[in-house]
């Protein structure tokens, strides 16, 4: 599925794309055999992937990012800034829904154009007008798309029919994606300062109404009016049920909203019903007396029964990949005397514990920290050593973490596998 | 209407500013631990911690985090685990730390949890003029907004109790101006604060509207004594306190006009009424919470649809605000930063504010503004009379007089300054990635050209890399970090790029402090917000365990070995084999024995463009690539061709004097000027000064510390020649008009 | 870093008034501009508009220009400036609008007094003789002792004198 996108957007133009996820490496391999000048690159985590589509977005190359929708608010930081600055070369933020997280919400907060995709021809549909728009209006575009195998199988024959064509066409007429790098420079955008951010937010501004106004037409929001009870969802696939002979507004745009297009929905219908899990669409339309927000409520779910291990009190990446650090590091400056062990994983140690690490040495606390490997414990430790670190062990289980379990030092324990 | 009968328990008052305020009221909560990353206008909260925690004799674990990720972690962690913590930071820092309130929020919460997120209206120092109040609501979760100093103390100890009681995080989100402004506040011992917060109808608009009370549970501390704490709001019909009803449904009209406003913006309307004499003719309607768990509106959150049921926008907006919105014909929302409130009322019919261009959708909202603002629709809507009519005549006068600019600028003598120098004189023609800090201020010396975020030196290095890779020679790319910066959020980028072989040069410039902010100190230092000393690292060290090949450590006032340095890293990355436009595979983090085979020629640089190494006086390693010793190294650990770090390391002159060796005589500048501004031009000290009667530069004596620099600016002098004949002229700027 | 503001606030306040002030930071230390804003009485914020103030305190010609829009109509203004004249535009201007204007050299008292950083404590000096309460010499000179550390105290009110001296004298 990943694969499918990453060809769409090559088709599209994109002529380098960064992502996070490793299961998408094989299918942008296999795209770089079909498009020599294409340049994909799997990233340590997702503010890495997403400032280096940015900077290539800046030199005025067509770029894109794909990250899961969760993984958007890892590169929040460049997200809302990068509003400011703009773009020259389009630039795609693609965000694959793997959870129950959505990024919606991001739309407004960053106040970049958000079209959520929920099929492949729709996502297709959005690629090609979203490159549009980044370029016409030099922003960034976020485009959201479920995951595509979720897909109703109706009319899955016609969809791999057209995608069947759309290959044929794309080999035949290939997309260059190796347009000439060019950065032209202008520090009172690319590096403004607080009092040029103002300017820019005033033009970000002016933006956003004129791509409203661009959003007036797009086929990919579709009004059909036929009762008096409307509903109003930006993926009909995550409903539970509605009326298919009822009024629907799928709204693809969630943000800037088009207010002319929902506001005549809205008031050819006696009621209607909103449905999103965020109050996105909710908080931007203007007069609401006709609408009923129902938020999809996710169960806030229970929370496990506390871990143990050799009578350490186990902490868990719950808050975010190497957040055990972090939390275990807080812990233990309020109970010094309770032993605790922190579990992580290789790739989460690279992806954000670096500085949890140098954090918990500057600020002094002390408790076990079991890295889970897979192939790179020698490079691991050649990162501890490098914060002045050496107190680390090999187990070749880990039942061997016993032995730690009345460590006072700060320990750090490799072992291969997962648990 | 208080809920204590203990009397007036306060000691004493301070004058503080309205972050030290937010402080005093979390240590008088009985908070166990702060952690903050320093951020404007965030940064002086953690001191007052401190400085309270000292003298109240608590335990408190403080600390400046390595970032607001950890800051937020750290807390976080602490707060599941049964203990009261807060962590504090910039709103740019919510970003950063965002992650971890998001998976985290709808845990239960056995301590407390409070974040402060401090909002830059203006924007005053930061790159976004976001709303932390958006996102909080986007996200369900409750944010106070403080209207002045007093009231954001007051804040900080109810929401500490608040999110104990209710199980969930809280955020705090003054702006600037109430972070730094300074009132006089009441002082109490610890756990005995009266707080009586209001929000809703504010005087001297006499509704004698109804209220109700929520009574929050005592602080459960270790032996302090209880206090009480109580939150009215006016305008709710749902108390049986009421001296008067007033229902949504039985609204009298109050008035023509009404405003609903929220933190300093709320103040100033008061004083801005006051002045244009229309505080009797329009009611005030304060919000000082938004996305409240409110148990009676808990319930119907998750109701199903009756045909009966009120508007929604009701469910996100308080009941009193509603009622207060039903009882006027018109309503100005004055809010900052963004538009919150004004979508949450969410009927725009009768609402001035931005989605009708009546409020400005940018910039902050200063007096003048308001002042304009409410004076305009106060006539629109018949309320008042009232104009301010601005005398212009004192512009007019003013044109003939010559006021200079000031644009703010590197301080005289500043490391930076020289690292920028030396970094234009090297490659004038080079990409500049920069990144947060004083060394932004880089970009009017030509040598910033990008500034993102914090990390987006590292990032945008490598990414101008890759996209700039097919050209035929390589991009020079000269990116800027400071030392703060380099632990903040440079770690993993620094690590992804060497794993990539992305070849740029990055300047590390360690000034051995978190300067803009106010000198906070670093990890490299070790020394932390308490003063104590656990553990240093040396960035060199932390460079080479990420596995870069070619580091160099060197003193930017030596700017000839800077210039070289840089120019020799940029002979090193071009010689390298040309990265395989291929992606390494996942596996290729193993060292495999084929790795360094040369897919592609590899270029002789061009003669004309590069000159020998001309390094001074730095000792090497045997390979030539480092003068850094390898004492951590893992010596069978592979290292790689790119990117190429230099560590421009000298102590930020506010906190270090020149070592009277150091002093150099600059006499010279001012005798053999000639007027040509080259100095003023390239090197942009603030101590030069073009004085326009002479036409010559002379010296302000007041700022100039005689680091000596300026000489090799000059080009009267032999040092600036040198520099020129060897690395020729370059004409980056245009002349002086 | 005591900042003028926080000795006209705290002297307010000493004297049994209400006072806030706001102070503009940042990049002050990088030579930017450093405006503060005193409000004494029953004022909920700390912030004016144009033509709002009573008195501005210019502790740098510049700075005067730069904030003389905050002066109100019959307002009074005090310049650290060694000259006697401002343009004729300004001083015709001030006069229009009914300004009384002093200017003071309080850099060249620090400096006699042999620190120049001060002249802000010269300028004090000079308005807290002018008689407007409850900025007397005396609530002033409290203040500064309450607030400034050990050994600066005695050369910050040698300073301060000096710059009363100065009022008296005219």
């Amino acid at each position: 599925m990943h694969e499918e996108i990453a060809r769409i957007l090559v088709e599209n133009g994109a002529g380098l794309v960064y992502a996070t996820n490793k299961g998408v490496e094989k299918g942008l391999r296999s795209l770089q055999d079909e498009f020599p000048h294409f340049h994909y690159e799997l990233c340590t985590n997702e503010k890495i992937a997403y400032e280096q589509a940015l900077s290539c977005a800046y030199a005025s190359r067509r770029s894109a990012c794909l990250l899961s929708t969760e993984g958007m608010y890892e590169a929040l930081d460049p997200l809302m800034s990068s509003a400011y600055t703009g773009v020259i070369g389009g630039f795609l933020v693609v965000c694959v829904r793997e959870n129950d997280v959505s990024a919606t919400p991001l739309g407004p907060f960053a106040k970049l154009p958000f079209i959520v995709a929920d099929t492949i021809d729709a996502f297709r549909s959005a690629v090609e007008f979203g490159f549009t728009i980044s370029e016409k209006y030099e922003t960034p575009v976020i485009i959201q798309v479920a995951p595509l195998e979720d897909q109703p199988s109706a009319g899955s024959f016609q969809e791999t029919a057209s995608i069947i064509d759309h290959r044929a066409s794309s080999i035949e007429h290939p997309v260059s994606s190796n347009e000439p790098a060019l950065f032209t420079k202008n520090p009172n955008r690319w590096a403004a300062t607080p009092k040029f951010r103002y300017g820019l937010h005033r033009a970000l501004n002016e933006k956003i109404e004129k791509i409203r106004e661009e959003f007036e037409g797009y086929e990919g929001n579709q009004a059909t009016v036929a009762t008096k009870t409307g509903v109003i969802a930006d993926t009909l696939s995550s409903l539970e049920f509605y009326d298919e002979d009822g009024s629907i507004l799928r709204l693809a745009t969630v943000f800037p909203l088009p207010e002319r297009l929902v506001g005549g929905f809205i008031d050819r219908v006696d009621i209607v019903f909103l449905e999103e899990e965020y109050p996105v669409i909710e908080l931007q339309i203007a007069d609401r007396s006709k609408v009923r927000a129902n938020k999809m409520q996710y169960s806030y779910g229970r929370d496990k029964p506390q871990e143990f291990m050799h009578g350490m009190y186990v902490v868990r990446d719950k808050l975010g990949p190497a957040s055990s650090i972090n939390m275990a590091h807080g812990i233990k400056k309020r109970e010094p005397g309770r032993k605790v062990i922190a579990i992580t994983y290789e790739d989460f140690f690279f992806h954000s514990g670096m500085p949890a690490f140098v954090n918990t040495l500057y600020n002094n606390s002390s408790f076990v920290l079991l890295v889970m490997t897979n192939r790179r414990e020698e490079e691991l430790k050649g990162v501890l050593r490098g914060f002045g670190f050496e107190n680390f062990h090999h187990l070749e289980s880990v039942s061997e973490a016993e032995r730690f379990k009345d460590a006072d030092a700060l320990t750090v324990l490799f072992c291969r596998g997962i648990i | 209407m208080t809920e204590t009968d203990k009397g007036n328990k306060k000691t004493d008052a301070e004058v503080m500013i309205g972050n030290y305020a937010i402080a005093r009221g979390f240590v008088e909560a009985g908070i166990e631990l702060a952690a903050a990353y320093p951020g404007t206008p965030s940064s002086e909260i953690l001191p007052g911690i401190v400085e309270f925690k000292q003298r109240e004799k608590m335990d408190i674990h403080t600390e400046w985090s390595v970032n607001e990720r950890c800051a937020l972690e750290v807390a976080f962690g602490a707060a599941l685990s049964g203990h009261k913590a807060v962590c504090m930071m910039k709103q740019v820092g919510l970003n950063v730390a965002f992650p971890g309130l998001l998976k985290g929020r709808k845990r239960a919460i056995k301590g407390a949890f409070v974040i402060v997120s401090c909002d830059d209206p203006g924007p005053q120092s930061s790159q976004t003029e976001q709303d932390t109040r958006l996102l909080a609501t986007l996200f369900d979760i409750p944010v106070f907004d403080p209207a002045s100093p007093a009231e954001a103390a007051d804040v900080a100890y109810y929401a500490v109790q608040y999110s104990s009681e209710h199980k969930v995080p809280v955020i705090i989100r003054p702006t600037h101006r109430v972070s730094h402004a300074r009132e006089a506040i009441p002082l109490y011992p610890i756990g005995t604060r009266t707080v009586a917060l209001q929000e809703g109808i504010q005087r001297p608009f006499n509704v004698q509207c109804s209220t109700f009370n929520v009574k929050t549970e005592q602080i459960k501390d270790t032996g302090r004594k209880p206090s009480a704490v109580s939150f009215q709001q006016s305008a709710s019909s749902n108390s049986p306190h009421s001296s008067g009803s007033l229902t949504s449904d039985s609204c009298e009209l109050l008035a023509d006009l009404g405003i609903v406003a929220s933190g300093m913006s709320c103040s100033i309307v008061a004083d801005v009424l006051s002045e244009l004499g229309l505080a009797e003719a329009v009611p005030l309607y304060k919000v000082l919470q938004l996305s409240a768990v409110r148990s009676e509106d808990r319930g119907s959150r998750i109701e199903d649809r009756e045909a009966g049921s009120p508007p929604d926008a009701s469910l996100l907006a308080p009941r009193a605000l509603r009622s207060f919105f039903d009882s006027v014909d018109k309503v100005l929302v004055l809010e900052e930063t963004d538009m919150v409130i004004e979508a949450i009322i969410g009927d725009s019919k009768k609402t001035f504010g931005r989605r009708n261009g009546y409020v400005p959708a940018a910039g902050e909202l200063t007096y003048d503004v308001i002042r304009d603002v409410i004076a305009r629709v106060a006539n629109e809507t018949k309320t008042g009379k009232s104009k301010f009519v601005p005398d212009l005549t004192i512009e007019d006068a003013l044109k003939s007089v010559h006021v200079q600019p000031r644009p703010p600028k590197l301080c005289a003598g500043c490391p930076h300054r020289a690292s920028f120098y030396a970094m234009r004189r090297a490659f004038p023609g080079a990409v500049f990635p920069g990144d947060i800090g004083c060394y932004t201020l880089g970009i009017t010396m030509g040598a910033v050209d990008t500034c993102v975020d914090m990390g987006s030196g590292v990032t945008l290095g490598a990414g101008f890399y890759d996209a700039f890779r097919s050209e035929e020679k390589l991009l020079p790319i000269v990116a800027s970090i400071g030392d703060s910066t380099f632990f903040h959020a440079c770690l993993p980028p620094l690590h992804d790029a060497v794993s990539k072989n992305k070849r740029f040069i990055l300047i590390i410039m360690d000034n051995g402090t978190t300067a803009m902010t106010g000198m906070q100190p670093t990890p490299q230092t070790g020394i932390t917000v308490d003063g104590l000393f656990n553990h240093a690292m040396k960035i060199e060290d932390v460079v080479k365990g990420l596995g870069v090949k070619f580091l160099r450590v060197l003193d930017p006032y030596d700017i000839p070995l800077m210039v070289s340095t840089i120019r020799e890293a940029y002979t090193y990355l071009s010689r390298q084999p040309s990265a395989d436009s291929r992606q390494p595979s996942a596996d290729s983090h193993q060292p495999p024995a084929d790795r360094r085979q040369p897919s592609a020629i590899s270029r002789q640089p061009s003669a004309s463009t590069l000159l020998p190494p001309t390094s001074s006086s730095s000792p090497h390693g045997t390979d030539g690539s480092s003068n850094v010793e390898h004492r951590t190294l893992n010596v069978e650990q592979v290292l790689s061709p790119g990117p190429a770090v230099i560590i421009a390391r000298r102590e930020c002159i506010l906190n270090a004097k020149l070592k009277p060796e150091e002093i150099i005589d600059i006499s010279a500048i001012e005798k053999d000027c000639i007027g040509c501004k080259q100095c003023i031009i390239e090197f942009e000290c603030p101590a030069l000064v073009f004085d326009e009667e002479t036409k010559k530069v002379r010296i302000d004596d007041g700022l100039c510390i005689q680091c000596g620099m300026c000489l090799y600016a000059c080009h009267k002098q032999e040092k600036g020649k040198k520099l020129q004949k060897q690395f020729g002229k370059h004409t980056t700027k245009p002349k002086p008009k | 870093m005591l900042l003028a503001s926080t000795i006209l606030m705290e002297t307010a306040i000493a004297a049994g008034l209400k006072a806030s002030a706001s102070d503009e930071y940042g990049m002050s230390q990088r030579g930017g501009s450093v405006v503060s804003l005193v409000k004494i009485g029953e004022f909920k914020s700390p912030l004016i508009g144009r033509e709002n103030s009573d008195i501005l305190l210019a502790f740098e010609e510049s700075e005067f220009y730069r904030n003389l829009m905050f002066l109100k109509r019959g307002g009074m203004a005090i310049i650290n400036t060694s000259k006697d004249a401002l343009p004729e535009e300004v001083e015709r201007l001030l006069r229009e609008r009914n300004i009384r204007i002093q200017k003071i050299d309080g850099d060249g008292i620090a400096k006699q007094k042999g620190m120049i950083k001060a002249s802000n404590i010269a300028i004090l000096g000079y308005f807290s003789s002018l008689g407007i309460e409850p900025y007397s010499s005396a609530n002033i000179t409290r203040t500064i002792v309450e607030r400034t550390k050990g050994k600066f105290v005695e050369k910050n009110l040698e300073i301060f004198e000096a710059g009363a001296e100065k009022g008296r004298g005219k």
